[in-house]
């Protein structure tokens, strides 16, 4: 195996993209190394000597793969929020479908304790999933135009946009339980449509999880372009999550408080009989803030920012 | 000059380059080690990744063509990589100017 053989194979190893792209990097990168030979055999060198002299010009392939594998991440990066939004439409257009197998409302007054705790539970779970969607969206919007992001950033987008399809999954999850447990109850079901709405919302979800957990980001590739544009409408998710991370106590208060009143009228008719759905509305708010706020760059430490990175990113012409 | 002083800079030499006519990888960065007398003497293989990210934006375009004998990926400017150099040509422009006014530096 020659040097230039040993030196595409490494740099092969080392790429992290889709095999259409690899096959044209390394046709072009054994092209270049052949030509460069070729260049220095004529200058007089021995070929050992002109091949090694090429791969040397070349540069490290870990660097070079860097460069690669960090441009192929971002492109992954910005189709996570994708992902997880289709499948969101999805979610909801399987709960209209199945809802349309109901002559009434798709939890009426009179559902069951388990009925009632499923469908409230969905919607808990489909807010989670909302927010982590958000995040996931602004974060990629704000890089949308940096041809390289920060690991960091890539894998923040990849976790809050699993983060989201996880929660849509428990979301089709606790609907389909949900018609599972009313289609008994109904007069003339029509379970076959109750059955396809919750198998898109269930497929959707599972399928949204896989691709999101799959998405090749490669965040230990740090090799940054100078372009890092956080402007306009593009960095306006940015900038409100940054109002939050400077308020959360206020913010996750507002947020709860709000809540409440949406959760308290839709559970029951009287007052003190919603109030449990109200109070567990607030506390889901409270605790999603607490545990998954952190993981969704809603509170927690400043360097996750994409703001405060600017400066730190490694800079990908060295050899 | 370091390299890293070239960062953020590749992009539009590139364009500068593809502007002369199409070249494969190899020629363009002999292009630039030549045109700019050896000051810009980056690692070769960085050119590549320059190359793609130009193409993703529609900046240039390639295709196979055989050079020599041999088949080589070819890179053209595109009209839009054409209207992006001659937006970064005035942007350079205005930034060298200045920034030769502020260290009393006459504009070559």
């Amino acid at each position: 195996m020659s040097a230039i053989d040993q030196y595409v194979a490494e740099l092969a190893s080392s790429l992290h993209v889709g095999n259409r792209e690899r096959v044209r990097i390394l046709a072009e990168v054994r092209d270049h190394l052949d030509d460069a030979t070729a260049f220095h055999e004529q200058a007089g060198e021995h070929h050992e000597r002109a091949s090694a002299q090429a791969l040397r010009e070349f540069g490290r392939a870990s660097l070079i793969a860097t460069q690669f594998n960090a441009a192929a991440g971002s492109r992954a990066m910005r189709r996570a929020p994708i992902v997880a939004l289709a499948a969101g439409a999805a979610v909801f257009a399987g709960l209209v479908v199945a809802g349309r197998s109901q002559p009434r409302v798709a939890v009426p007054m009179s559902a069951g304790l388990p009925t009632q705790v499923t469908f409230f539970a969905a919607v808990l779970a489909f807010q989670i999933a909302v927010v982590a969607g958000i995040c996931a969206a602004s974060r990629a919007l704000a890089l949308w135009r940096t041809p390289s992001a920060h690991g960091d950033d890539r894998q923040f987008v990849r976790r809050a946009a699993t983060i989201s399809a996880a929660a849509l999954c428990g979301a089709a999850a606790g609907w389909a339980i949900t018609l599972g447990l009313a289609v008994n109850r109904l007069a003339h079901p029509n379970v076959a449509t109750a059955l396809g709405g919750g198998a898109i919302m269930i497929g959707a979800a599972t399928l949204a999880l896989t691709v999101t957990h799959r998405l090749r980001v490669n965040p230990e590739a740090n090799a940054r372009d100078a372009e890092m544009e956080i402007r306009h409408l593009f960095g306006l998710g940015e900038r409100g999550i940054a109002v939050v991370r400077r308020h959360p106590i206020v913010s996750g208060t507002a947020v709860a408080l709000l809540s409440v009143w949406p959760a308290m009228a839709h559970a029951e008719g009287t007052f003190v009989g919603a109030i449990p759905w109200g109070v567990t509305q607030a506390a889901t708010v409270v605790v999603a803030f607490v545990v998954l706020g952190p993981r969704l760059g809603l509170r927690g430490p400043r360097a996750s920012t994409v703001a405060s990175r600017s400066a730190t990113a490694e800079i990908p012409y060295t050899s | 000059m370091s390299p890293e002083q070239l960062k953020g800079h590749l992009d539009s030499l590139v364009l500068a380059i593809l502007e002369d006519g199409p070249a494969h990888g190899y020629a363009v960065i002999e292009s630039l080690r030549q045109r700019s007398d050896g000051v810009f003497d980056l690692p070769e293989g960085t050119i590549y990744p320059a190359l793609h990210r130009l193409e993703r934006a529609g900046r240039v375009t390639s295709r196979r063509e055989v050079i020599g004998g041999r088949e080589r990926r070819v890179y053209r400017l595109s009209a839009k990589g054409r209207s992006a150099l001659r937006d970064q040509r005035a942007g350079w422009s205005q930034f060298s100017s200045a920034v030769g006014h502020v260290l009393g530096v006459s504009p070559i």
